[in-house]
Parts: C-alpha cells; sequence; structure tokens
C-alpha cells in the first residue's frame, strides 16, 4: 500500500552510530542539496537535506551520531527530542554490518521510540567480503517485522531501494509490534508506573512505555520534564520507590540491568539472524593498528603523517597560489586603466581588489589543508591519531581526544572551537579552547609567508616557518598545563573513544567534507574581510584635507626647473642646440638607450641586485650600450647624459610622491590610531603601520595581510600586489629580527573575532573570550618582547 | 583485577565499575556490559586498546583501573 503523500514532504531522519556510514548515505542521498544550522538552544549540528523520489519531496535530516538514546551525551538527547517532538514520517537505523551486535543495542532503543523504523544494513560489501552472512528475514521478524533494505554507501548501491521502502512504509506502525521484555521485576515496575503516566504522557509526547523506562533508569532529562507538569510528585515518588525496590531486587543499578537486558536481547538476535562462523576474528584494520599504533613506530608514524600533511599543505600549495598571486596582479592593472582617477578607483583597486586577492591566494592552501584532514578522519586514521597522543596530551592536562580540536586549529580556530565538541567534559573543553589558538591558523600563514619572503632566505624558509609553527604548539601545551594548575584544578575526565575500522575513503565524501569547511571559510573571507578591507581603505585614505608639512607641489616644480637647466647646460649648449628634437641622431640614439632601460627594468623587476640572473642581465645591457656607443662616438656622450638626467628626475618626482603619501597615511585615521598605540608596541620594535595591521587582524586574521597591502602599497604609490615584499624590505623600521618578533606577536595574540564568537556561543558567556582574548595578547607581547629585545642584545636586527 | 593488569592478548570477562555513574553508563552505551568478554589488544603508554564483540575502543590508564575483569 502506497500511502506516501504525493503533495507533502516526506521527514526522513538517519539514525546510527558514529562511524557507521551514516553521513557517506546523507550526502548520497541529498547531494549538494544540503542545509547547515543548529538544534536550538544547543551546539549540535542540524544537517537538512532535499531530495526528489517518484513525485516524492523528501526532507533527509541526518542526526549526530549515537551509541544510545540515553541522556549521558547532548547527541543522544537531540536524537530522541527530534523522533519524539518532530515525528518524522520515517526514521532510517543505519547500521555498520560489521559491527552488528553494537549498532542493535541502539536500534531496540530507537523501537521503543515507536516511530516507523527501517533498517538499512550498510557497509554490507565489507561484511560479504568478511565472510559475514546475515539473514535479513529472520532479523526482520526477530525485530518486530521492521523492514531491512541492504545499503554500500561507499559504492552508492541501494539507495533507491531505500528511497522506495520510505514511500512503501512510512505512516504505517511497523516498530509497535516491537516488545523487549526486560524481566518480570522491570516489568512489574512498568505496570504499576503505566495507569499514573496515563493523563500525562501525551502531554510530553513520549510512548508510555519508553516514559516509564526511562523514568526508571533515572534519566535526569525525562524526569525533569515530568517535573514540569501538575501532579508530578505523586510519580516521582512511587518511581523513586520502585527503584530502590529494584536495586535491591537485582543487586546493581536499575540503568546498568536494563542495558544488561537490551545487550542480552541484541545477542540472541545476533546468534538467530547473523553467521559470523567464517569470519577471521582479527580484521584487516587489526593488522594495520599492529603497525600503525605500534609503541615504537606509532609516534615517529604519526609525526611523519603530520609532516606530510604540512608538506602538501605548504609546498604544493603554494604552486596554483603563485598563479592566483599573478593573476590578481594583472586584474589589478585592467581594472587600473578602466577606471578615472578618483575615490571609487581608489577603493575598487585598493580597498577590494587588494584585499581580496590576497586573501584567495591562499585559498589552494586551504582547500588542501581541509583535504588532508577529510583524509585523516575519513581513514580512520584521525582516532588513532588522538589514541598515540592522548599520553603526550594527558602530561599538559589535556585529554586525547583534544588533539583533534587542536589539529583542527591548524585549519582555522573557529573551526576548533567546534571541534571541542567532542570533549565531554566543559573544564577540557574550556582548555581546548583557550590554548587552540595557539596552534598557528591557516589565516596566519599568508602574514608568515610574506615576512619570510621578504627578510629571510630561501634555504632557511621552510625552517623559519616550522619554527613558528613549533613554538606554537610548545606554547600551547604549556598553556594548558598552566590553566590546568591554576583555573580548573582536579581530575581530568576519563578517556575513551571507538576505533573505527580503517576504510578507504570516497572521493565524493572527501570533497564534500573538504568543501563544508572551505565554504565556511570562504563565507568569512568573503563578508568580514571584504568588509574589512573597505573599512581599512576608509581609514587609510581618509581624512583627505590634511595639512602636509612640505608643499609637495612646490618640491616637484623645483625638481623639474633643476632638470631643465641641467639639459640645457649639459647637452643643448655643448651641441649649441635649442632643443633636443633638432638633432635626428641625438634622438634616435636617446630612444635606442632608453628601449634597453626600459628593456632592462621590466626583465629585472622581480629580481634582488645580488641576484645572478640580475648581475647576468646588467652585464648583458652594459655590453649592448658599449656597441651603441663606438657606432656613435660623437653623441654617446650627450644622449647617456640626457638619459641619465630623466631617469634620475622620474626617480626625484616619485619619492615625493612617496613622503606625500607616507604622510597623508600617516595622518590619516588609521594612522591616527597607529601612532597612539605606538608606545605600547615599540619595545616589540613594531612601528605604527604594524600597529594599524594587528588591530584591524582582530576582525579576521586574513586582514593582516591586506591592511599591510593597503598600508605598503599606497605609501610607495604602487598598487602592485606582487611588490608587497619589496614594500616592506624598503621600510626602514623592518629587518629580520623585527619580522620574525612580527610573526610570533601574530602567532599568539587575540583570536578573530569568528573565533570569538564561537567560543561565547559554546561556553554560554563572554568571560571565556574575553579571558581568551586579554591573556594571549599579553603572551604575545611578552613572547615579542623577548624575541625583540634578546634578539638586539646578542646582535641580531641590524 | 582491574582490566589495566590485562596482559595483551588475554581474554577477561568485565565484571564491574568503579568510575562516576556518568562514565560507567556510557561505558555501557558502548557495549562494556559486565558479562561481556574484553581482549586487550595493545597498549600505548599506559592507554589500552580493547576489542569487545567487533569494536575497537580505546580507554586511558585511568579509566582502565577503574574496570574489574576476570
Amino acid at each position: 500500500m502506497n500511502k506516501a503523500k504525493n503533495n507533502n514532504k516526506v521527514t526522513v531522519a538517519l539514525v546510527g552510530n558514529p562511524n557507521s556510514g551514516k553521513t557517506t548515505i546523507f550526502n548520497n542521498l541529498t547531494g549538494s542539496r544540503q542545509h547547515v544550522g543548529n538544534y536550538p538552544g544547543v551546539t549540535v549540528e542540524k544537517k537538512e537535506g532535499y531530495r526528489h523520489f517518484e513525485g516524492s519531496e523528501f526532507v533527509i535530516v541526518d542526526l549526530p551520531g549515537t551509541y544510545s538514546l540515553t541522556a549521558y551525551s547532548l547527541e543522544e538527547v537531540v536524537t530522541r527530542n527530534f523522533i519524539v517532538n518532530d515525528k518524522p514520517e520515517m526514521v532510517i537505523d543505519i547500521l555498520d554490518t560489521s559491527n552488528l551486535e553494537r549498532n542493535l543495542y541502539l536500534t531496540v532503543q530507537l523501537l521503543e521510540l515507536e516511530r516507523p523504523t527501517i533498517l538499512a544494513l550498510n557497509m554490507i560489501d565489507m561484511a560479504d567480503a568478511s565472510g559475514l552472512k546475515v539473514d535479513d528475514a529472520k532479523l526482520a521478524e526477530l525485530l518486530g517485522g521492521i523492514p531491512v533494505v541492504r545499503t554500500n554507501g561507499v559504492d552508492n548501491k541501494g539507495m533507491d531501494v531505500l528511497l522506495s521502502s520510505i514511500l512503501k512504509y512510512s505512516d504505517t506502525q511497523n516498530s509497535a509490534n516491537f516488545r523487549l521484555n526486560y524481566g518480570t521485576d522491570i516489568e512489574q515496575a512498568i505496570q504499576t508506573l503505566e495507569p499514573l503516566l496515563q493523563p500525562i504522557y501525551q502531554k510530553l509526547q513520549f510512548p508510555i512505555r519508553w516514559l516509564a523506562l526511562k523514568l526508571l533508569e533515572n534519566d535526569t532529562n525525562i524526569i525533569d520534564s515530568v517535573k514540569t507538569l501538575t501532579n508530578a510528585d505523586h510519580i516521582i515518588s512511587t518511581c523513586n520507590e520502585l527503584r530502590l525496590e529494584l536495586i535491591q531486587k537485582l543487586g546493581e543499578d536499575v540503568e546498568v540491568f536494563i542495558a544488561g537486558q537490551r545487550y542480552q536481547f541484541v545477542g540472541k538476535v545476533y546468534q538467530y539472524a547473523v553467521d559470523n562462523r567464517s569470519v577471521s576474528s582479527v580484521t584487516i584494520s587489526d593488522k594495520i593498528d599492529k603497525i600503525l599504533t605500534n609503541r615504537m613506530f606509532g609516534l615517529p608514524i604519526f609525526f611523519g603523517l603530520m609532516w606530510l600533511v604540512f608538506n602538501l599543505v605548504f609546498t604544493v600549495g603554494a604552486i596554483p597560489s603563485d598563479w592566483i598571486d599573478q593573476e590578481f596582479g594583472v586584474l589589478g592593472q585592467y581594472l587600473d586603466t578602466l577606471f578615472s582617477d578618483g575615490p571609487l578607483k581608489s577603493l575598487i583597486v585598493d580597498g577590494v581588489v587588494g584585499g581580496v586577492g590576497s586573501v584567495l591566494v591562499f585559498i589552494p592552501s586551504i582547500l588542501l589543508l581541509f583535504f588532508a584532514i577529510a583524509i585523516l578522519e575519513d581513514t580512520g586514521y584521525m582516532a588513532r591519531a588522538a589514541f598515540i597522543m592522548d599520553r603526550v596530551m594527558g602530561r599538559f592536562g589535556l585529554h586525547g581526544k583534544s588533539f583533534i580540536p587542536l589539529l583542527l586549529g591548524f585549519g582555522c580556530s573557529a573551526t576548533a572551537m567546534m571541534g571541542t565538541r567532542t570533549l565531554e567534559n566543559p573544564r577540557d573543553r574550556i582548555i581546548t579552547m583557550l590554548v587552540s589558538p595557539l596552534m598557528s591558523c591557516s589565516a596566519k600563514l599568508p602574514v608568515y609567508t610574506i615576512l619570510i619572503a621578504a627578510f629571510f632566505d630561501e634555504k632557511i624558509a621552510g625552517n623559519v616557518l616550522f619554527s613558528i609553527y613549533f613554538l606554537g604548539i610548545i606554547l600551547s601545551l604549556l598553556m594548558a598545563k598552566i590553566f590546568r594548575s591554576t583555573l580548573f584544578e582536579g581530575q581530568s575526565e576519563p578517556f575513551v573513544m571507538e576505533l573505527p575500522p580503517y576504510r578507504i575513503p570516497t572521493a565524493k565524501s572527501v570533497f564534500i567534507h573538504m568543501w563544508e569547511r572551505s565554504v565556511l571559510y570562504l563565507k568569512k573571507a568573503g563578508t568580514i574581510i571584504l568588509a574589512a578591507s573597505i573599512v581599512m581603505w576608509f581609514l587609510t585614505t581618509y581624512p583627505k584635507d590634511i595639512e602636509y608639512s612640505r608643499d609637495y607641489d612646490a618640491l616637484v616644480a623645483q625638481a623639474e626647473e633643476a632638470y631643465t637647466q641641467q639639459i640645457s647646460e649639459e647637452v643643448l649648449s655643448k651641441l649649441e642646440i635649442e632643443k633636443i628634437a633638432e638633432n635626428e641622431n641625438l634622438v634616435m640614439l636617446i630612444d635606442m638607450i632608453q628601449q634597453e632601460e626600459e628593456k632592462f627594468a621590466e626583465e629585472t623587476k622581480e629580481l634582488d641586485e645580488d641576484n645572478a640572473e640580475y648581475i647576468k642581465l646588467a652585464e648583458e645591457k652594459t655590453a649592448k650600450n658599449t656597441v651603441i656607443e663606438t657606432e656613435n662616438k660623437e653623441l654617446y656622450h650627450y644622449a647617456a647624459t640626457y638619459v641619465a638626467f630623466t631617469q634620475g628626475l622620474e626617480e626625484k618626482k616619485g619619492n615625493i610622491e612617496n613622503e606625500k603619501s607616507g604622510e597623508q597615511l600617516a595622518k590619516s585615521y588609521a594612522g591616527q590610531f597607529g601612532k597612539a598605540i605606538e608606545p605600547g608596541i615599540a619595545p616589540l620594535g613594531f612601528d605604527w603601520r604594524i600597529g594599524i595591521s594587528l588591530v584591524s587582524g582582530v576582525t579576521a586574521k586574513e586582514v593582516i595581510v591586506s591592511t599591510m597591502g593597503t598600508i605598503y602599497s599606497i605609501g610607495d604609490g604602487n598598487e602592485n600586489a606582487h611588490s608587497m615584499t619589496k614594500a616592506l624590505q624598503k621600510d626602514e623600521h623592518m629587518n629580520p629580527l623585527v619580522a620574525y618578533g612580527l610573526m610570533v606577536f601574530v602567532l599568539i595574540y587575540s583570536p578573530c573575532l569568528a573565533a570569538l564568537a564561537v567560543m561565547r556561543r559554546e561556553t554560554g558567556t563572554w568571560k571565556w573570550p574575553a579571558v581568551s582574548m586579554v591573556y594571549s595578547t599579553g603572551l604575545a607581547w611578552i613572547m615579542a618582547f623577548i624575541v625583540y629585545q634578546g634578539g638586539k642584545l646578542l646582535g641580531f636586527g641590524s | 583485577m582491574p582490566l589495566a593488569l590485562a596482559l595483551i592478548g588475554q581474554k577477561c570477562i568485565v565484571k564491574s565499575f568503579a568510575c562516576s555513574c556518568d562514565m560507567r553508563m556510557r561505558m555501557v552505551n558502548m557495549g562494556f556490559i559486565p558479562g561481556r568478554v574484553v581482549e586487550v589488544m595493545s597498549r600505548m603508554n599506559g592507554a589500552l586498546m580493547v576489542r569487545i564483540g567487533e569494536s575497537r575502543l580505546v580507554l586511558d590508564c585511568c579509566l582502565a583501573t577503574q574496570i574489574q575483569v576476570h
């Protein structure tokens, strides 16, 4: 009987253990039609997707992975509340067939919620291959006749069968037939409670038998909701009496006994419906674990893999980054010719293109980082990493699981803070949140790469970068230790987690994983950063009507006058002509020399003066000039003099222009602010320009680079983003020591607004974001001070 | 004896828990039910990797000392 409501939406809830392949099935069913939000009031992620199938529109909800439906974790409560309150037309219970027994433990609890349910035996291919034989019909029969479907999410098998089963069975009460017998003692207690619950159970929407069981299990969440009703006192007191009686009769806690009964039942189902005689007790995963979690090799392999991830992200990522960088340079030049000079052009070329461009350059690195994390997670290695790191982390007052958010911290601090949800204990969560920003996030990378490119030799660039990351790791561990022994004294939470079997990740799930996170980053980049870039552009460009300390226009006129006089004295009068144009040979010669100079300037644009290539090109130029000279002995001297003077004038005018825009920037709003905080950061060797960049970086770390781009490109009167390293090198305040101190400061100081906002949401108070901001900025100052002053004492920094 | 003392490869039966109420139920939900067989597979700096049913779980030494097996 097809009861699907053709014009209505069919809501389907996906439930299952962690690592049962639930998310893969969700992705298969919905494709890209997904929406990620949060459950009201809690921080558990709510994923919804849509699917059209045989004339029906499905709303598919991916509920959080959970082992049980008790109230010991947020995920459990969210899952059961969704099923009870939102009454989905169908619940799909996704099981890892290879681990059927533990997965069925959730199934029996799910069936007690009395919603229509379909079992999906997922990853059936892997179970088949290992020799496991499941009798679907028997399984269905033992579980009260619920439909059983075979699926294999990894290669998209069984999805259509699943969808048509939903249409076929939705709105049937197929799970109402299921009843687990908990033994006389418990059953009697249920019978005593049920009449009392009769008047109230509909208000709470829970099935009556389930409600009675949960009260006996002492489920705090359910007891609280019963207490809100009138006449609840009697129910609660009866329930307490029953519990005390039962504890005496059973000799153990009621909830443990009930769980035991469920396991016993599941064990029997497993025995009858599953033939595992030909399954080897040592799985392939066990064999892999013998190596990867080996006492001797585990840690070296782990660090080796982390090193690989690093190189993938930072070395391979640099190739497309350079390409994007060039394209943005071209775009900037093109826009430069498109608009006429004025505020709009300045806004677009300096503010928008400059700001967004410097962010987009780092997309390849970010994509690769999330790609690497997705691979680590989807293969199952991430859980092993937590196991390997537990003791190390424990020594610093952190949890083995803290490792995962800390690792995510290399991608994005905000993501890392979301990742602390895997920690159950609030203390562990807060400590992890406080120290995870010290794991240098990918947004800080642009700052390092630009500074390293400008001030450090290519040969040591990798080491310098690694030292910064390493410092971050050391500091985060030290700070965790300090927080643990000051703010959070006491026992840390015991550590237990499941190791999923190793799997070969599918391209699709890795891609979706990577994409979701990168989009999250880009949304931030697209909105906050663009806004911040425009604000920074405004602050650095206005006010326009400032009083300059010198009359720059007069200086330009002066220089031009001096130039005319020099030409007339050195060239015109000696050749006894009035104008250059009078001597055609001279004009031709000047053109030739100028062309050579222009060609040389173009070719050496991106080269240092001590570069071998540069020296070679310079020699070539001299050789060509010598040829020209021997051909035109008489006039060459005058032509060369003319060219030299003209070049000198251009340079002088450029310098005056730079000074002017430098002063303009110094007197802009941003400059005023930077100057105001300069005394505070002067002991670190930072000037006001760095001050502005750092302040703007609190909005988002990516902004530091775009601000520096704006400040330094305006200061140089040069819109080409590529010349930023050159602009930094020219700045007299900057040297390798200051650059290193700046990197240290950027590494440590206040998390960005997004991270602080997430922290507020996760902890429920502004206290912790405030603590985080203050302590990290203080620590950054101290560390940068040590670097700069210590470095000066040791004789660096000249 | 506590699970922490079990040898690698040794199969034991879960007897009881000495840990806090919340933690105990979480262990139960992950499959640590009194009467089930647990096998220690490897050890890493005191943390244990165990097999219970078809699941592979890791637990730290503190937790492993609180689980009684025989």
